[in-house]
């Protein structure tokens, strides 16, 4: 078996083991696999939604986070959960020409959910622009939404469409770049070549509608919208195409889905039109900081405004993140982007460097925490405190990229020496003074010249006394008070109560005598310690001569 | 790092160089800016060179560029650096035998800190020879 073989054999296991995994993950539903962030491991799988046609068909519940399935991250009671992002990858990998008719891809623009929200939010935008009139629709004058007299937002059924129309934003994305995958797929035949010569979407259909279905491709009439760059390399790469006409029903298919991709492109572009007003009357201040699109996915996931003012900043940052499930453990860490949610796909954050992107991320959340807090208390209508939180963010991450400050060497002093200043104080001096030579001691050292000095015996040596005692001195040596050893408060206290114990002692001294002479019955022999022992007796007798407690005398 | 460092290009330079400096010890690092172990002499001398700014200043001579002292200070090794202050020449007892200069490349920074602290401080009290704070007799051991 050669190295290419036995890399091949790989390739089979793991397009074999794929799936597998999407069998698993399509059991749950459909819901809520993992949410919108960037890396591969946490988008939905494209498989998955082509395969469950019903659910999608249903058009609602989708979401809904109806049992907190295990790939899911938290979500508050209440709170709604955008769809998730499908990724780029599988989709350009997915083949879909085999599917004729672009309804099966694209179940949106059929479906009644995107239907009912155009329907509604563009409903509820011309009565708004009625009321409001022109521009000032956006930020202007509070709206049966922010208004306090309305009772609380989470109660209101418009405040739910903003939601709804949002999460729905999302998953008009996922169709548009199925659509545009579709249109690539059947349109191929014709001219293989376009799709790598125009990457954007929009263009590539643009393009698409210009040439058409014609004989000759160099013939073909560019739209006037295509850069003129694309257009010359579009003519140059046609001259040598191996595209072959498409045959009329191949060709209608096409024409539908371009008509598919347009409806999406105007549905998408009405609901964020309408977001942005809406989210902008709602939530002025957080959408200044985030975007309404991101302002509005914070508070449906949160359930509204006041649950969402409520939460602190270290949750906010982790809506709409990814918990670690046994489904996305084999992925690295790195890839998985833990710990992330919404706040880190806002463009304020993803301005950042990557490295300092985490770090973005919990000062805009606790920013957006802030001014939650103010949207929530109805002030700065105008979104002016978000602006200003803003700005302070903006500079925040600006600094964040700045390299750190040079270490500044500093210069060693000059080595002097210098006599240094032994002064302890009071206690320093009474310290020493209390350990100095005594006088007595000063006056043993000393000898007189000629004379020898007095001597001691002490055990087997001797002691020299030197010039105590000597001749010259009148008065006795006082001993200095200050070199006397001292007693402590506490030992003094100690030695005073020993002693009074000692005087106050029945015992008495031992030369005391215990025999007393009394004019009554001659001779008494005392016992001291038993004049005690009666008191107690005395005292037993009174109180418990029946014994104990338990015995009640009868009377 | 030796081309950070102020190169004194003739014994006129050096001369002065040791008679202006009132109050600093000069250390002058005789040898080749080529040299192996003159690189790294100089890679320590410029690290502590910001450091000890206060007490000393630190001079690079070429002696193929510069051959006058060459005889008077026998200066036969690879790399060579000795102390002098208020034109005065401080000896360093480094347990080596050779009291007037440092032969070798010194590479801890903080070591050569304290010698150019230990002159500063011997020849400040008008000491012509100063006790090195380590015995690099046995250096071979280092």
């Amino acid at each position: 078996m050669s190295l290419a073989d036995s890399l091949l054999a790989d390739l089979d296991g793991l397009s074999d083991g794929e799936p597998e995994e999407v069998q698993a993950s399509s059991s749950n539903g459909g819901m809520m696999p993992p949410p919108p962030l960037p890396s591969k491991g946490t988008k939905r799988s494209l498989l998955d939604d082509l395969e469950d046609d019903d659910d999608l068909d249903g058009g609602d519940g989708d979401l809904k986070m109806e049992d907190g399935t295990s790939a899911a991250g938290y979500v508050p009671e209440g709170g709604v959960r955008p769809a998730d992002e499908l990724d780029q990858d599988e989709v350009n990998r997915t083949d879909l020409a085999g599917i004729e008719d672009v309804a099966k891809v694209a179940k949106l623009m059929t479906g009644k959910k995107l239907k009912e929200v155009l329907e509604v939010s563009h409903a509820q935008a011309e009565r708004y622009a009625l009321t409001a009139k022109g521009i000032a629709r956006y930020t202007a004058e509070p709206t049966d939404m922010s208004s306090s007299s309305g009772g609380p937002l989470e109660e209101n059924p418009e405040y739910h469409l903003v939601v709804t129309a949002n999460n729905m934003s999302v998953e008009v994305d996922n169709e548009i770049m199925l659509v545009h995958k579709f249109i690539r797929d059947h349109y191929g035949p014709r001219f293989p070549e376009l799709e790598q010569l125009i990457a954007d979407p929009w263009t590539y259909i643009a393009a698409v509608q210009g040439i058409g279905n014609v004989d000759d491709l160099t013939k073909a009439v560019m739209p006037s919208t295509l850069p003129p760059a694309t257009v010359l390399s579009i003519t140059l790469t046609a001259t040598s195409t191996r595209g072959r006409m498409l045959s009329n029903g191949e060709w209608l298919t096409v024409q539908r889905a371009i008509e598919v991709a347009e409806q999406l492109r105007d549905a998408r572009e009405q609901i964020f039109n309408y977001v942005e007003s809406r989210m902008s009357a709602v939530a002025p201040n957080i959408s200044v900081i985030v975007g309404t699109g991101i302002a509005a996915k914070l508070l449906g996931l949160a359930g509204g405004l006041h649950a969402f003012s409520r939460a602190p900043s270290c949750n906010i940052m982790l809506y709409g993140a990814m918990k670690k499930t046994l489904a996305t453990s084999h992925l690295s860490a790195v890839s998985q982007q833990r710990h992330t949610g919404f706040i880190f796909q806002s463009p304020l954050v993803q301005s950042a460097q990557p490295e300092d992107r985490r770090r973005a991320q919990r000062v805009v959340s606790a920013k957006v925490a802030l001014a939650a807090r103010i949207d929530a208390g109805k002030s700065c209508r105008d979104g002016s405190y978000g602006r200003k939180l803003l700005v302070d963010l903006q500079k925040r991450i600006e600094k964040m990229a700045e390299p750190a400050p040079n270490k500044m060497i500093k210069a060693l002093p000059i080595p002097q020496e210098t006599a240094r200043k032994k002064r302890g104080g009071k206690r320093a001096r009474k310290l020493k003074e209390q350990y100095a030579q005594t006088e007595l001691r000063k006056l043993q050292n000393r000898v007189e010249f000629g004379k020898a000095e007095e001597e001691i015996d002490q055990d087997d040596e001797s002691v020299g006394l030197g010039m105590i005692g000597q001749a010259g001195r009148v008065r006795a040596q006082v001993a200095d008070t200050k070199s006397k050893a001292k007693l402590s408060r506490a030992n003094k206290l100690r030695t005073q109560m020993l002693g009074r114990s000692a005087l106050t002692s029945d015992a008495g001294s031992g030369t005391q005598t215990s025999l007393s002479f009394t004019p009554v019955q001659g001779i008494e022999i005392v016992t001291p310690s038993l004049s005690a022992a009666q008191r107690v007796k005395e005292a037993n007798d009174r109180w418990f001569a029946s014994g104990t407690f338990t015995h009640v005398r009868k009377d | 790092m030796s081309y950070f460092m102020t190169h004194l290009p003739s014994g006129w330079h050096v001369d002065q160089s040791i008679l202006v400096e009132e109050d600093r010890v000069v250390c002058i690092r005789f040898g080749h800016d080529h040299d192996p172990e003159c690189m790294a002499m100089d890679e320590t001398l410029y690290g502590v060179s910001e450091k000890v700014q206060n007490f000393a200043t630190i001079y690079l001579v070429d002696i193929t560029e510069v051959p006058d002292f060459t005889k008077m200070y026998e200066l036969y090794d690879q790399c060579t650096l000795m102390f002098f202050y208020r034109n005065k020449h401080i000896m360093i007892d480094l347990g080596t035998g050779n009291n007037n200069k440092i032969n070798w490349a010194i590479t801890d920074k903080q070591e050569m800190v304290d010698i150019i602290e230990t002159v500063y401080r011997g020849a400040s009290k008008g000491r012509g020879l100063v006790v090195a704070p380590r015995d690099y007799s046995t250096r071979h051991k280092y």
